[in-house]
């Protein structure tokens, strides 16, 4: 089994008295595209800055390609592409002098992709990073995170500020990029629907800890909602079933979450004088809700 | 080399404002000439320098008198011994306080430590981009003297303000080490600034002291020894410079710790 580009063993961060993180343990296998969700302080941030080497855990280890984070390290930092949550470009600069200083320190920089993606993004070279609006610096920061090559892409909230044009144009870029490369992209949202769209592993985590991980399917299928309609008023009490949960309704009209043995729920329902039944999609904003809910 | 490049593009519009500032200042020393050697006649420098000395006995008052001598002493005493020490002192307070201060205050800091540089390189670029403008600003302000001096008619001593200079500059690379120092121990240019400042006080005391006088940098700075032709205090310098280098591992090790 290939190594995981990213290992999280335990991994504790505190600020004074509050604990940001607490055991948090992870793996992200390589090129995948890994979706980091959580509620504002859930830790989400720290995580991704303890990756990069720039905060230290106070307990346990962060591995990245194999080795253990112990500090900024440039020779890990220059296969990882990093688009911050944050403003972090330097305003008096053009984006010109902001690709020169970063250049010399990435020895697979594609030229023709900064070419490219200067076009593209349509971001003018010589207007000063203060004149930009948030998107522009946003698709100014993928472009360096991208024309590095990265083995990594970590993005810590991408898209935020971001007006859906642009957010739909962010994703189909990053899709675009993992199509014909083989990087792992790691990123945390709050937009859940661009996370379900594009990533294939999601973790959800709350309080600094793991709350669930699991392959985008797996996650959908394991909290299957099922919407019924009986021929006949049915009591409540009459539907105690093993592994079904009663959302909402009364009389003839239920809403179910089914978990654990799905199949075997759906026959002991059936036995009942159903209409009709149908599967409701769930989307990860249910799931997310429902997971936040939970613990 | 990126990261010289990116100093240089933050700093290059100070070096011009430094060049500019100074040099002006320079040649209003030249421009005041005419009228100080008509106001200060030999017994009006006396009647002012005794007068200085009782009122102000803390001071270190160099003789006055001497100071209008020459073209040279004159321009020496009012460029080198004062305006220049004085505004590269400001100077430097103002070009180290934001390094580190700055970038930590506007989130830049995140952009360059998540980047492979290493922490010795981003230090190290600071530092020497900042010295060197620091250095090109002196000399520049200084050496336009040459070609104004011969313009008005007057010789001009080159060894002087050359050795000048060489003693000064290992203290303002001192002063502007620990200026660098204290920028890493805040977030906030302003409380970096202030604090440098409260240092260079600090620093100035003993100016103060006729007893400890010859332990103040600004008295090194202002080179009075090189009038009274006693030669540079080469221990002095190398001194200053081996305290830069402790200010500059300090520096680095401070860096190192830095969490974006």
């Amino acid at each position: 089994m290939p190594e995981p580009v990213i290992k999280l063993e335990s991994v504790c961060k505190s600020y004074g008295n509050t604990k940001a993180l607490a055991n948090l343990t992870f793996s992200v296998e390589a090129q995948s595209i890994f979706g980091f969700l959580g509620p504002n302080g859930a830790g989400k941030s720290t995580t991704i800055k303890i990756l990069m080497g720039l905060r230290k855990s106070s307990s346990g280890q962060a591995f990245v390609f194999g080795n253990p984070i112990k500090g900024r390290n440039p020779a890990i930092l220059s296969r990882i592409g990093y688009v911050p949550e944050t403003d972090s470009l330097y305003p008096s600069f053009t984006a010109n002098q902001i690709i020169a200083t970063v250049k010399p320190y990435y020895p697979n920089w594609d030229i023709g992709l900064e070419k490219t993606y200067l076009e593209k993004f349509e971001l003018p070279q010589n207007k000063k990073i203060s004149e930009y609006s948030l998107g522009m610096k946003r698709k100014l920061q993928l472009l360096l995170a991208l024309c590095i090559r990265p083995e990594l892409l970590i993005m810590d909230e991408p898209t935020l500020g971001l007006d859906p044009i642009m957010r739909y144009k962010f994703l189909q870029t990053l899709v675009l990029e993992v199509a014909q490369s083989n990087i792992t992209i790691f990123f945390s949202s709050h937009n859940l629907s661009e996370v379900e769209r594009i990533c294939d592993t999601v973790a959800f985590i709350k309080n600094g800890q793991l709350i669930e991980l699991k392959k985008m399917e797996e996650l959908k299928k394991k909290g299957q909602r099922l919407r019924v309609v009986f021929q006949k008023d049915i009591p409540q009490s009459a539907l105690a079933i093993p592994g079904v949960e009663i959302l909402e309704g009364s009389g003839k009209h239920y809403i179910f979450s089914v978990s654990g043995d799905g199949a075997k729920a759906l026959e002991e329902l059936n036995k009942l004088p159903v209409f009709i039944m149908e599967d409701m999609d769930l989307s990860l904003e249910d799931i997310f809700v429902e997971k936040m809910e939970e613990k | 080399m990126g990261i010289y490049y990116k100093e240089w593009i933050e700093s290059r519009w100070r070096l011009v404002t430094g060049i500019i500032v100074l040099t002006a200042l320079s040649l209003f020393n030249v421009i005041m000439y005419p009228w100080i050697q008509t106001l200060m006649t030999p017994d009006m420098a006396r009647l002012m320098e005794s007068m200085m000395r009782q009122m102000m006995p803390f001071i270190d008052m160099p003789a006055l008198e001497p100071m209008f001598d020459s073209w040279n002493t004159y321009l020496y005493g009012s460029w080198i011994s004062k305006t220049l020490y004085q505004t590269i002192t400001i100077f430097i307070l103002l070009a180290a306080a934001p390094l580190f201060a700055g970038e930590e205050n506007r989130g830049t800091l995140q952009f360059l430590l998540s980047k492979p540089i290493s922490t010795l390189e981003i230090v190290s670029a600071k530092y020497l981009v900042n010295v060197a403008e620091i250095i090109l600003i002196a000399l520049v302000s200084t050496f336009i003297l040459y070609p104004v001096s011969l313009i008005m008619g007057e010789s001009f001593n080159a060894s002087l303000f050359a050795l000048g200079l060489i003693q000064a500059i290992p203290g303002y690379i001192m002063l502007f080490s620990i200026a660098f120092f204290i920028s890493t121990l805040f977030k906030d240019s302003i409380k970096a600034l202030a604090a440098s400042a409260i240092g260079f006080a600090i620093l100035s005391v003993p100016s103060f002291l006729p007893d400890f006088r010859h332990l103040s940098v600004f008295r090194i700075l202002q080179g009075f020894n090189l009038l009274e032709n006693e030669g540079v205090m080469w221990s002095v310098a190398a001194i200053f410079l081996i305290i830069s280098a402790g200010f500059f591992i300090l520096t680095y090790i401070m860096a190192t710790k830095k969490e974006a």
